[in-house]
């Protein structure tokens, strides 16, 4: 067989197109009391949420940067513009959104996918929403999909107070106390007890602006009962500086009640994605996190479950495809603190042209989690002897009525299957791209068929720099 | 011999999350006494003798790290070394019988080409002995050659243990460890072995039993730095009520290693309430043609496998004293001294009956 060859890094041209920053408003670099005051007046915060912020900045002065994980000196927050507004205010048509916004969301394809499988979509722009409608059917049912901000000052005030970073507190880590601080956009979404929402909700993040930081806040009840699966896309064109995301998504999963929270993230090789998830799950309760990371220059990313009821269910389900100049450290975290509590989580990592993927994760289980179970599954892909490949899954084990497994592997494309499809007349590249594909099927196989497509042509894009 | 620094000891080679405790082990500074004296008993062609440290000692990096190494050097006793010539073959027994008190021991395994060297140490006091116990070999297996460290620890529940391992292979060569962790109130353990040549080979079997109250750390790495090496570590342990463990376990390949092959398994029995088990198996890769494999079961007994034992008269506890010893036994088999083994069952047996 011929002597494997080597693929150049590629421009993802796609996603990487960009607006001029023309009539947006900034607040200057850098993070200070007065910029957190600035946004906070921007934003029109009720005073709770003003006093909030600043006890979030004192909180990130005071703590200091991750000492594992992925390197990140190149984050410079004196450089960064953490509130970026467009001119334009949040609609429910896409005919009042900005010519050159509205064509961004066209390109991406989220209103052709709002017209023809989502109940509902939210689109942010740097640090606003500029779009959020949900179906009227959908709307009648009970169902909240709005934006935070809007909410805050609305009807459900006293619950976004009651839930707002109470799951993931400043205190967690440095930029969950930076997200507390400067916070702007992403949506709140109630869904009433018993109600199930049959197709999606989908908010998608666009960081257009250079040198900018985005924290859209996402968060999500889901009332006993209910059913819901929520959908969260982010791009970014790439810029030779830094760019932030330290977003936040807490999640309420109430008794008997089921959650899939779905997200394909490729923010440009620019990015440090910082960014914290985390869902609380009630007696006989259901968070399934889908996952498929494939952007950023530097991801911390590990969604957290915390398994509060008797009965309370997790599935991750995650795949993370590292390429040239990313260092992208992601996985799961899952705390059985009820009885008879289930989790399951399984990932794929694939690593290439000097990509290093960190497959992370931490599985406690209290002594009060009697007869509870866990499987950790992380199987790794090295495609080439330039990339890194890292699996660090800890297991803390606290009664003796618990069943736990784990396993991992770690391994190349195997040289039979690349020389059988070859002897079917498919070219080595070609072959090596479909060989990856089946080896992602156990995410794109949960996620709706479009987002299926989507994701195959992001690992399609990686292998070969084509689309489809 | 005193060491008044904080010892940081049991590093995981690569950090995760604080909060889990899991990345390294802090211990309180301890002053050494005094070195026990060794009188092995040995058979066939190998040669014994205690002297200065050998001139590449430093350079064979332990599972514990250096503050160990600063630990064992307390005692200003030298090192002791075994080793076997070119071709040749050789095994030695040691008994360390410990009093109370403060020891720390260093051994030398030097293994010429094609030789084969064996070592087994027992670890031993009174049941109301108490101190520490310090252990620290390192091994050099030469070009073919075969060193098999073998380590009963069956100290009282009064010592602190600190039972250290590291080895470096030439091509071909093969280190074997096996280690039996039945007593000791705190156990720190650690392992490396450098697979500096191609093809060279280490095998770990790991057997522990976490008594009540009992303290047990490990950490064990297996770095691949040549072609075509092989490692395969395994840990059988039984955690009983009130015992805390945190096993890791690192598999680790470098650039520069192609057609290695790694594995590692853990298979922990847990008993009774109150315990806190942890376990974090690592796998670092920087090598696209390798294959690396880990995994861990954990697990009280089967219910339907009491159930079975209950239907033949036999009770739960005493179903669980005979599945426990069946999951040490897996490793207890392995040590090869017909009298060290009964030493195993009779120790057992005692901290049965207490």
């Amino acid at each position: 067989m011929s002597e494997k060859g080597y693929l150049e890094d590629f421009d993802t041209g796609f996603y990487d197109f960009r607006n001029d920053e023309k009539d947006a408003y900034k607040v200057d670099e850098g993070l200070t009391p007065a910029i957190v005051e600035q946004i906070s007046k921007e934003k029109n915060d009720p005073v709770w949420m003003q006093q909030f912020r600043l006890e979030s900045l004192q909180i990130y002065n005071q703590m200091k940067v991750p000492n594992w994980g992925p390197d990140i000196s190149g984050l410079n927050m004196d450089e960064i513009v953490t509130y970026v507004r467009p001119k334009t205010k949040m609609s429910a048509k896409w005919s009042e959104v900005p010519e050159d916004i509205k064509d961004t969301f066209e390109r991406l394809g989220i209103p052709k996918a709002e017209r023809e499988s989502l109940a509902g979509v939210g689109a942010q722009y740097d640090s606003e929403l500029v779009y959020h409608n949900v179906r009227e059917e959908v709307a009648a049912q009970g169902v909240v999909y709005t934006d935070l901000e809007s909410a805050m000052h609305g009807d459900f005030a006293k619950m976004i107070r009651d839930h707002f970073m109470k799951l993931i507190t400043p205190r967690d880590h440095k930029f969950a106390a930076l997200h507390g601080a400067v916070w702007s956009g992403g949506s709140f979404v109630y869904v009433p007890p018993g109600v199930s929402v049959e197709i999606p909700l989908q908010s998608y993040f666009r960081l257009n602006a250079p040198g900018a930081g985005q924290f859209e806040h996402t968060l999500i009840i889901v009332d006993e009962g209910a059913d819901l699966h929520f959908i969260e896309g982010c791009s970014a064109p790439k810029y030779n500086v830094a760019n932030l995301h330290a977003g936040a998504v807490e999640l309420f999963v109430g008794k008997n009640a089921h959650l899939r929270y779905s997200t394909i993230e490729n923010w440009s090789k620019n990015m440090y994605n910082l960014n914290t998830k985390r869902a609380l799950v009630e007696e006989g309760g259901t968070i399934e996190w889908v996952s498929g990371s494939f952007g950023s220059h530097v991801s911390y990313l590990y969604p957290m479950s915390i398994l509060k009821g008797r009965g309370a269910h997790m599935e991750f389900t995650g795949i993370t495809f590292a390429g040239k100049g990313q260092n992208l450290d992601t996985g799961a975290k899952v705390v059985h603190s009820a009885p008879d509590t289930s989790s399951y989580i399984n990932t794929k990592s694939i690593s290439k042209d000097g990509g290093i993927s960190t497959f992370r994760s931490s599985v406690v289980i209290g002594a009060e989690a009697k007869g509870s179970r866990a499987s950790v599954a992380c199987h790794s892909l090295m495609l080439d002897d330039i990339s890194r490949s890292d699996t660090i899954p800890a297991i803390d084990v606290r009664t003796p009525d618990a069943d736990v497994g784990h396993e991992a592997k770690i391994g190349r494309i195997s040289d039979d299957a690349v020389f059988y499809l070859m002897s079917r007349g498919i070219s080595e590249e070609e072959a090596r791209a479909m060989i990856v594909n089946g080896f992602a099927d156990n995410v794109s196989k949960e996620l709706p068929l479009e987002y299926a497509v989507e994701m195959n042509n992001l690992i399609r894009l990686e292998m070969t720099g084509a689309r489809e | 011999m005193n060491n008044e620094q904080t010892l940081s000891i049991n590093r995981l080679p690569a950090p995760t999350w604080n909060w889990l405790g899991m990345n390294e082990r802090r211990i309180d500074p301890i002053s050494i006494d005094r070195a026990l004296t060794l009188q092995p008993a040995a058979s066939g062609d190998i040669a014994a003798e205690n002297g200065p440290a050998p001139a590449d000692w430093a350079q064979i990096a332990t599972g514990m790290g250096a503050d160990v190494d600063a630990l064992t050097a307390a005692a200003d006793a030298g090192v002791y070394q075994f080793s076997t010539a070119a071709g040749a073959e050789g095994a030695a027994l040691v008994h360390l019988d410990y009093a109370s008190g403060n020891f720390a021991n260093r051994i030398y395994l030097h293994a010429a080409e094609n030789s084969v060297l064996k070592l087994t140490v027992v670890l031993a006091s009174a049941r109301d002995a108490k101190g520490v116990a310090a252990l620290q070999v390192k091994a050099k297996a030469e070009r073919g050659a075969r060193i098999r460290l073998t380590t009963v620890q069956l100290l009282a529940g009064g010592f602190t243990c600190f039972n250290d391992y590291g080895a470096t292979l030439a091509d071909d060569a093969k280190a074997e460890l096996v280690r039996v962790e039945l007593g000791a109130g705190h156990l720190y353990t650690g392992g490396e072995a450098a697979l500096a040549g191609e093809k060279s080979d280490f095998q770990a079997s790991i057997g522990y039993l976490g008594g009540a109250g009992e303290v047990l750390d490990m950490n064990y790495t297996a770095r691949h730095l040549a072609k075509k090496t092989n490692s395969l570590m395994t840990a059988a342990g039984v955690l009983a009520d009130g015992s805390s463990k945190l096993f890791r376990g690192t598999i680790d390949f470098p650039h520069g290693c192609p057609g290695s092959k790694g594995e590692e398994r853990e298979e922990v029995l847990l008993l009774g309430d109150d315990l806190v088990n942890q376990t974090i198996p690592l796998i670092l890769c920087a090598e696209e043609d390798v294959e690396g494999d880990h995994g861990a079961t954990i697990g009280k007994l089967d219910d339907a496998m009491l159930f079975y034992l209950a239907s033949r008269g036999i009770p739960a506890a005493e179903a669980e004293r005979i599945m426990a010893r069946a999951r040490l036994e897996t490793v207890c088999a392995l040590v090869e001294e017909e009298g060290v083994r009964e030493e195993i069952n009779t120790y057992l047996q005692g901290k049965e009956d207490a």
